[in-house]
């Protein structure tokens, strides 16, 4: 592992995190744009974090336990009790529903962050075309569509697999709204196989398509949005 | 009140989650905030807002009584992750490690770093309002949440650092 300046190395962390004051920001791309091992750093902290949030995910998802209801029907009671002269709040605003919209969009842009220098093979015009008419599963110039999502945010976009001469590996991009096809996440080299069935096995394209509350379409559905186009 | 509570809990047990121990536990701090809270509902300011009054109930609970009970639990699975993390390539690690993996190593983190994770990276607290949460200086909080991070990785095997290569693992 190259050894990354301290100084540095906080940097990217702020970068990653959509903290790094604005007059930094262009030191930090230009030495991302020729270090892959500040790169490879970069990629550590923007994982991390999309890991963090997918080990945690479910909580959001399941049910509340019944236990758990009662107990703040109970103490709501009691506390009322107290306060008998008080009026229930209303509950008018609720801010914190804003959230999961405001982290999804950072997310994403943090997620963008990665995309502009490390395309993988296959990147541009090709890959264009491919992710623009090709259904999952099917497989062009060694670019194959593995699924398509709509993210929690209303937009399109494709997991996919590349083998070719050139190299290898998987990646997230998304439609925009020329219709370019953006890369969003790459990650280099097929070597890693799948999870065995059934595991809770979840790389970072997972924790990626979890973060975006990625919605997996219909092979309908994915035709539909395709010619949308 | 209550129904905004109510609304917030799945947000609520996550935090505890990536806190406590396991997710009973979590759920009881989950259920005694709430009781906290709502004893010292008038104390809320109408218009501030609900959720980051009880993730403060959340936080100062756990440091108060949960933290003092992680001492028990014996570091295990630390050689199962390291394990995963082994092989030829990190990729085949990072391809592999389970949501479990990353959980276990979160939970297995310093208190303090622990924290910093969870309020930077879930909840999703800019850098200055955690720092504030956590009563430190900001220099304090990047330098806490980069630790967590990189130790993360290592464990995780997103890392390669002096305990996974060189055929350590």
């Amino acid at each position: 592992m190259t050894t990354i300046d301290p100084r540095l190395d906080q940097q990217l962390m702020a970068y990653a995190d959509g903290e790094l004051p604005a007059e930094e920001v262009a030191a930090v791309e230009a030495r991302l744009a020729r270090d892959p091992a500040v790169r490879e750093r970069l990629r550590l902290y923007l994982e991390t974090a999309a890991l963090t949030r997918a080990a945690f995910q479910e909580a959001l998802r399941e049910p509340v336990p019944a236990r758990l209801l009662a107990a703040v029907q109970k103490a709501t009671a009691d506390a009322a009790g107290e306060h008998s002269g008080r009026p229930p709040a209303v509950a008018s605003r609720r801010p914190w529903r804003r959230w999961p919209g405001l982290a999804l969009a950072a997310g994403l842009a943090a997620l963008m962050v990665v995309g502009w220098w490390s395309l993988g093979p296959g990147s541009g015009d090709e890959l264009n075309r491919v992710l623009a008419r090709v259904p999952a599963g099917e497989q062009v110039a060694g670019i194959r569509p593995v699924l398509t999502v709509v993210t929690a945010d209303g937009r399109l976009c494709r997991r996919y697999r590349v083998e070719r001469e050139d190299g290898a590996g998987e990646g997230l991009a998304c439609r925009e709204r020329e219709g370019n096809w953006r890369v969003v996440l790459w990650v280099e080299g097929l070597d890693s196989g799948y999870a065995p069935a059934g595991g809770a096995a979840q790389g970072p394209v997972e924790a990626a398509l979890a973060r975006l509350g990625a919605r997996i379409l219909t092979p309908e559905e994915e035709r539909r949005q395709l010619q949308a186009r | 009140m209550e129904q905004e509570l109510v609304a917030l809990l799945p947000r609520l047990r996550r935090m505890a989650r990536a806190l406590c121990r396991d997710e009973d536990e979590a759920d009881e701090l989950v259920q005694q905030a709430v009781e906290r809270a709502l004893v010292n509902r008038h104390r809320f300011q109408p218009g501030t807002r609900l959720d980051a009054w009880m993730h403060r109930i959340i936080q100062n609970l756990w440091r108060d009584e949960y933290r003092r009970r992680k001492r028990r639990g014996p570091v295990v699975e630390l050689e199962a992750v390291r394990h995963m993390a082994g092989g030829d390539g990190r990729r085949e690690g990072e391809a592999r490690l389970t949501l479990r993996a990353v959980r276990d190593a979160i939970r297995r983190l310093p208190e303090d770093q622990r924290l910093a994770l969870v309020l930077v990276c879930l909840e999703g607290l800019p850098y200055r309002e955690a720092a504030e949460r956590m009563g430190v200086p900001l220099g304090t909080l990047m330098s806490r949440l980069g630790r967590a991070r990189r130790r993360l990785a290592l464990e995780v095997g997103l890392l390669a650092g002096p305990e996974t290569s060189g055929g350590a693992a």
